[in-house]
This record gives C-alpha cells, structure tokens and sequence, in this order.
C-alpha cells in the first residue's frame, strides 16, 4: 500500500512540473517572445485554458502529502520553512499577475502586471530548483529548519539556474504547438537556444551532486546520477527533434526531463519515505475513495486538454 | 512574541480573508448556475447578460479564494506540526479527499468553463458550472469535516499514542458537521443574494441603463437571501444543541450565563482534572454581533421579499438603499461565526486531545513573524485590489464583460472601458 501512495505522489509532483511548467516557463519567456501588449495576451491566452487545471496539480500534492504523509509534509514543510514560505508568496503573486493583467484597459496596468508575472514565474522556477537542491542534500532532522547553506548554497542555485532554464525550454516548446506563424517561429528558436544549455546545466547540477553532496552510498548515487543523464540526454534529442520541426516528439522528452527532478528527490529519499507515510488502517481507509476519484480527475484533464487542442487563433476566447 | 501567538495570528488571518471570498463564491456559482439554465432553456437574451455580468464578478472573486486556499493549505504544515505528528493520520484524510475528490474537478472545470464560452456546446458548457457548483460544495464538505475532527474527534481510534483512521463515514456524520455546513451553505446563500439584491440596487437607484437586468437580478437576490436567512438561523440554533453536548465550556461563554458557566466547569474538571478549559470570554461579543445581525438582514430581506409584489421595492427607493447599505453585512457576519466556532474551540487544537499550544511547530518565532508579515502584506494588498476590481465591474454593467471576449476583440475589451 505504501508503494501505491508513494507512486502516486511522485505521479503527481512530476506531473505537476510538467504542466505547470508550461505556464512557468510561458511567464519566464512572456516580455522575451511577446512584442507589446497584444502578442503577450496571445501568449497568456496560450496557457490560459489549462491554467487552473495545471495547479491544481500541486494543490493535489499537498493533499496527498497531508492525508498519506503526514510525517514527510511535517519535515519537508517545517524543514525548509523559509523556502516554501517565500515559494507559497511567489505562487500567490504569479497568480495574481494572470489574474488580474487583464482586468482594466491601461497599457501601463497591463505592462506592470506583466513585468511581475516575468518576475514571479522566473522565481518560482528558481524556488523549485532550490527545493530540489535543499531536498537532495537530505532533509533536515525532524523539529529542524534546514540552515542557509542548504536552502541557498551554491548547490541549490545551480539547481535553480538548472529549472529556470529547464523550464524555459519546456514552455517554449508547449508555446511552439499553441501558437501559429511569427510568434510560433519565435518561441522554436528560443527552444533551440535553451535546450543545450539546460542539458549542460542539469550535467553539471547532477555531477557535482554525485561527488559533494549526496551521500556516498552506490544504491543513492547511481540511481539518481542514471536518472539525470537519460534527463539531459532526453534534452539533447528534444534539441535534435526542434530543429527537426518534430515537436510533439520535443515536448514528451522535455516533459520527462522537467519531471525527472521529482524521481531524483524520491529516489534520494527512498530510505526516508516508508517511515513517513500514515500507518496501513489509515491509508487502507482512505484508499478507496481516493483512488476511485483518481479516474475521475484524469478524465477531466483529458477532456480540458482535448477540448482546446486547437492552435490560439482569432477566434479563440481570451480572459486572463 | 512567541510562535503558538504567531502561529494563531497567521492561521486567523489568512481563513478570515479565504472564508470573505469562497463564502461569495459558493452563493455567486449556484446563483449564475441557475441564471444560465434560463437563459439555456429559453434563449432569452437578458439571461445571457445576468450570467456573464454576475459570472465575471464571480471569477474576479474566485481568483481570492484560490490564492487564499493554496497559501492555507501548506500553513497546516507550516506552523502546526504537533497537530500532524498527533492526529495527521485522521485530520490529514479530508484535507486530501478534498483535494483529490473535488477540488482537482472544479479547477479543471472552472477553467474550461471560463474559456469555453460559444466554443464548446451550450448543454455542455451549462454542465461545466453545474459541475464546477457541485464540486465547490463537496470540497466545502471535506473542509469542514476536517474542521469539525477538530472540533470534536470521532471516527478514529489511538494506536500506541498515534491516532489513526478508522471510519470515514463517521467522519461525515460528525454531529459537528451537519448542521455547521448546511448553515455555512445557507450564509453562502444568504452573501450571493445580498451580493445580487445590493448591486443590482445600486443601478436601479442610478438609474443606468439594463434595467431589465437589474430587475430581475434583484428579485433573484431578494429571494435567495431571506430563504438563506432563515435557513441559517434555523442550522445555527441547531449547532447549539450539538454543541452542548460536545463543547459545553463553548456554550456557556458565548452565552456568558453564570450558571451554565459553572455547570461546564464542573464538567471540565470531571473531564480534564484541573486546568483553565475555557474560550475567551470576548467571543460572546462576535456571537452577538453575527447572530442580531443574520436576524436583521433576514427581517429586513423578508420585507423586501413582500415589497417585490407590484415592484413597490423600486418604486419606494428606500429599499433600494438599505440593500445597497446591507450587500457587505453577510461576510462579516461569515468571519464573527468563524471566530466564535474556532477561538470557541481553545485551549484545544483537537477537542479532548490536543491542546492548541501542543500542536504548534517548533519554529524560531523570528520565521513565523516574517512569514505572518508577507502573507498578510500581500494577500491584504491583493484583498484590496480584488474587492476594488469587484467593484469597478460592478459599475459598469453587463454591457461588455470579459466572458466570452475573442482574441479577435482585443480592442474592444481595451475601448469599452474608458
């Protein structure tokens, strides 16, 4: 049982990076692809549709977390105090900035909102690095906040240069499929551009983790170093299909490369897990319901991802 | 100061802004639900406007309870951890059921119904809101079957100190729970009516154009918020006798009568042995307040619910004016109800089990202090903003809503507005 919950989290925090890492990495690129106002609306409106659909993911990683593991949200939470405080204010604050852009007609209210938006999801793509830097270095002892070093070292930077960029590209090429003509030019060169480099910066973030920070036990290190070359050969090929014009082929291998952090932390904390999750009554009785609504949420998803597949055009709705 | 205060600031302060805005939302869905099954079944164009024009108000509204709701949903981890070590096996199951069962659905469908407008076929599209409704309830449920575990702990069972799940039926007929959600769905009720009877008032006494609108959304208010009123007093002196039974202490201080006060001491000391088992005794103050003032706004809709008859609610005026006056009342009347069934609860976090101060984290009070300053400067900043967009659309009428604006008009979402 606790394997199943243990799937299903890493399910849906990989999940997670992968479609809100389109909206992530669309708020990243926002002033860089979108000359004035109205392209940067194509762009919002872009990612617009999947946008509530896409956090919700998260939203679902912290009920899971809270209801099967209450031991790990407790260390993951407290232990990283500072950096999910500041991430839960980044994420308000990207939010507020989709939201509220395009609510009064004023190209300076919209420019401001936009600037923020860049500035947010450049941000919360760093956050998450940090987090997968901090957690990969082990979390810190129960009833303890992991200290500055750990949560803003070196370490956990690179990671945060690593999904800036990984992000970057992975909306870049979502932005490629949901756009038409210039703008859909635009974002594929921004895609060839950032791909390399994310491979070369996640090489770098993985190799310097094998040999400083994690911890010296072949069942850790191979694993989550294995893990890390397929993600940086996945964008190399994601590369190679750019430039070949083969983008539904790019997005599945950058969607796994932006998930492959998430295995990398579970892998890393595979020994830590099991001790974490709720005792077996609880989870037996849980269970049943909430993988019987599991179904049902998939099926939505696929529905909203079905229902708007169609390229932004003029015809279609605008609102954030 | 010291984390628990801290600690307790942060929570009050982040669900007192999340109840103001999901409080709103759950009235404004069912309400916009229904104007659109009108305007689906007999395609008159005046059910259009009312839905787009209430529908928009409802999505500006919405962004705050979701912005609000995530920030909370992490705090639970954050700041109480002895609450999760002690009773995060049963505590921890609604949050998640919450999470997966409804609030995963009504995310996904609020979007596709937001961007779905003349895209996708109008039955469907009209399914989209139901379902977003129904799903909006359910998650309201799993909260407050979380809330009411607190309140008074059944469906579980203590394993070698650790509590664990053991029912989750029981859990859902928590005596705690009933009637504190079909009270909170009838203030939901109550607030959405208010909203509609207070704006649609606003127009009619400035007499803008779309009186059409505006008078039948004042009826739909005038009508859904005494058929709330009622309701709410109706579950809300129900509770109370649920609550004598489970939280006597809670009881007598919000009824500050000496003789009940010394009949729960009695029955604390029995219960607990020595201690200081009461609440606060100032939330006699907010049970006041909430309770004359769900009579008010019930009295005062109910004679506007008669005045409807011939329009003499228009044509006298002055009602027009005490319902404009009123519209804002439901939602603090919302936060004085939940300060009095939460601060009501102390000293326990879990009734019986748990005692706040025990629940609290082990966190240096310098990192909850800076987390208690951001949250509150950002999401108090964007409260402001909200409620100033709210009201901005509010006065400008259904003419030119966002909803259903194409990528092609651009322009005339940009012209409209000056």
């Amino acid at each position: 049982m606790d394997v199943v919950w243990v799937v299903l989290l890493g399910l849906l925090l990989g999940g997670y990076f992968v479609v809100d890492g389109f909206d992530i990495g669309t708020g990243v690129l926002l002033r860089r692809l979108g000359r004035g106002e109205g392209e940067r609306r194509m762009l919002i409106t872009a990612i617009g549709p999947f946008f509530l659909g896409n956090e919700v993911w998260l939203v679902a990683v912290g009920g899971v977390l809270s209801g099967a593991f209450p031991l790990v949200e407790d260390r993951v939470l407290g232990g990283l105090y500072p950096l999910v405080a500041a991430g839960l204010l980044i994420w308000v604050l990207r939010d507020a900035a989709v939201w509220f852009r395009s609510r009064q007609p004023s190209l300076r209210w919209r420019a401001g909102w936009d600037r923020l938006l860049v500035a947010a999801s450049t941000a919360f793509a760093a956050f998450w690095g940090m987090v997968v830097g901090a957690a990969l270095a082990g979390l810190p002892e129960p009833g303890t906040t992991a200290g500055a070093w750990q949560l803003t070292g070196p370490y956990a930077l690179l990671w945060a240069a690593v999904l800036v960029t990984l992000f970057a590209a992975h909306g870049a090429i979502f932005l490629v499929a949901r756009l038409r003509d210039d703008m859909a030019t635009r974002a594929r060169e921004r895609a060839a551009r950032l791909l390399r480099p994310a491979a070369a910066l996640l090489v770098l973030a993985v190799g310097a983790g094998a040999v400083f920070v994690l911890p010296r036990e072949w069942s850790v290190v191979l694993p989550v170093t294995g893990v890390g070359a397929l993600a940086a050969g996945a964008l190399w090929a994601a590369d190679t299909a750019v430039r070949a014009d083969r983008h539904a082929r790019a997005l599945v291998l950058s969607s796994a490369a932006v998930a492959s952090p998430v295995l990398m932390v579970l892998l890393r904390l595979a020994a830590q897990l099991p001790e974490g999750t709720a005792d077996a009554e609880t989870l037996r009785t849980l269970g049943g319901l909430a993988l019987a609504a599991l179904p049902l949420a998939a099926a939505a998803q696929a529905w909203m991802w079905r229902a708007f597949r169609r390229p932004v055009d003029a015809g279609t709705v605008v609102f954030f | 100061m010291d984390t628990l205060l801290l600690a307790r600031l942060q929570f009050a302060t982040t669900t007192s802004f999340h109840f103001l805005f999901v409080t709103l939302s759950l009235g404004l869905v069912v309400l916009v639900a229904a104007m659109q099954t009108v305007y689906t079944i007999t395609g008159k164009s005046v059910y259009a406007r009312m839905t787009k024009f209430w529908g928009t108000l409802y999505v500006i509204n919405y962004a705050l309870g979701i912005v609000t709701g995530l920030v909370m949903e992490f705090q639970f981890g954050m700041n109480w951890s002895g609450l999760t070590q002690a009773a995060g096996n049963v505590f921890g199951a609604p949050l998640a059921l919450e999470t997966l069962v409804a609030f995963f659905v009504e995310a996904t469908f609020l979007g596709m119904w937001i961007f779905g407008w003349n895209r996708l076929p109008k039955w469907v599209h009209l399914a989209l809101i139901w379902l977003v409704a129904v799903a909006a309830y359910v998650s309201a449920l799993w909260i407050l079957a979380a809330n009411a575990f607190l309140q008074h702990p059944v469906g579980y069972a203590a394993r070698d100190g650790v509590v664990v799940l053991t029912d989750l039926k029981a859990l859902l007929a928590n005596i705690s729970l009933t009637d504190a959600f079909l009270h909170v769905a009838s203030a939901a009720a109550l607030a959405g009516g208010m909203f509609l009877a207070g704006i649609s008032s606003w127009h009619l006494i400035k007499r803008t154009s779309e009186t059409e609108v505006f008078r039948r959304s004042l009826r739909w208010g005038v009508v859904a918020a005494p058929a709330g009123g009622y309701s709410i007093i109706h579950f809300g002196f129900l509770q109370e006798v649920a609550i004598e039974q489970y939280q006597p202490m809670k009881l007598a201080v919000m009824y500050q009568d000496p003789h009940r006060l010394e009949l729960a001491r009695q029955a604390m000391l029995q219960r607990f042995g020595q201690g200081d088992f009461a609440p606060p005794s100032w939330i006699a103050v907010p049970y006041q307040v909430m309770m004359n003032g769900a009579f008010v706004l019930t009295l005062t809709t109910s004679v506007c619910l008669l005045l409807l008859f011939r329009n003499w609610i228009a044509r006298l005026r002055v009602p027009l004016y005490v319902l404009l006056a009123m519209a804002p009342l439901p939602l603090v009347l919302v936060v004085m109800g939940w300060i009095v069934r939460e601060v009501g609860r102390q000293p326990w976090a879990v009734y019986g089990l748990l005692t706040t101060e025990q629940a609290a984290s082990p966190i240096p009070p310098v990192l909850v202090l800076a987390s208690y300053i951001g949250f509150t400067l950002v999401l108090g900043a964007l409260v402001v903003l909200d409620y100033w967009l709210i009201v901005k659309f509010a006065r400008r009428g259904p003419r030119h809503t966002p909803l259903g604006t194409t990528v092609a008009e651009p322009a005339r979402d940009r012209l409209m507005a000056f």
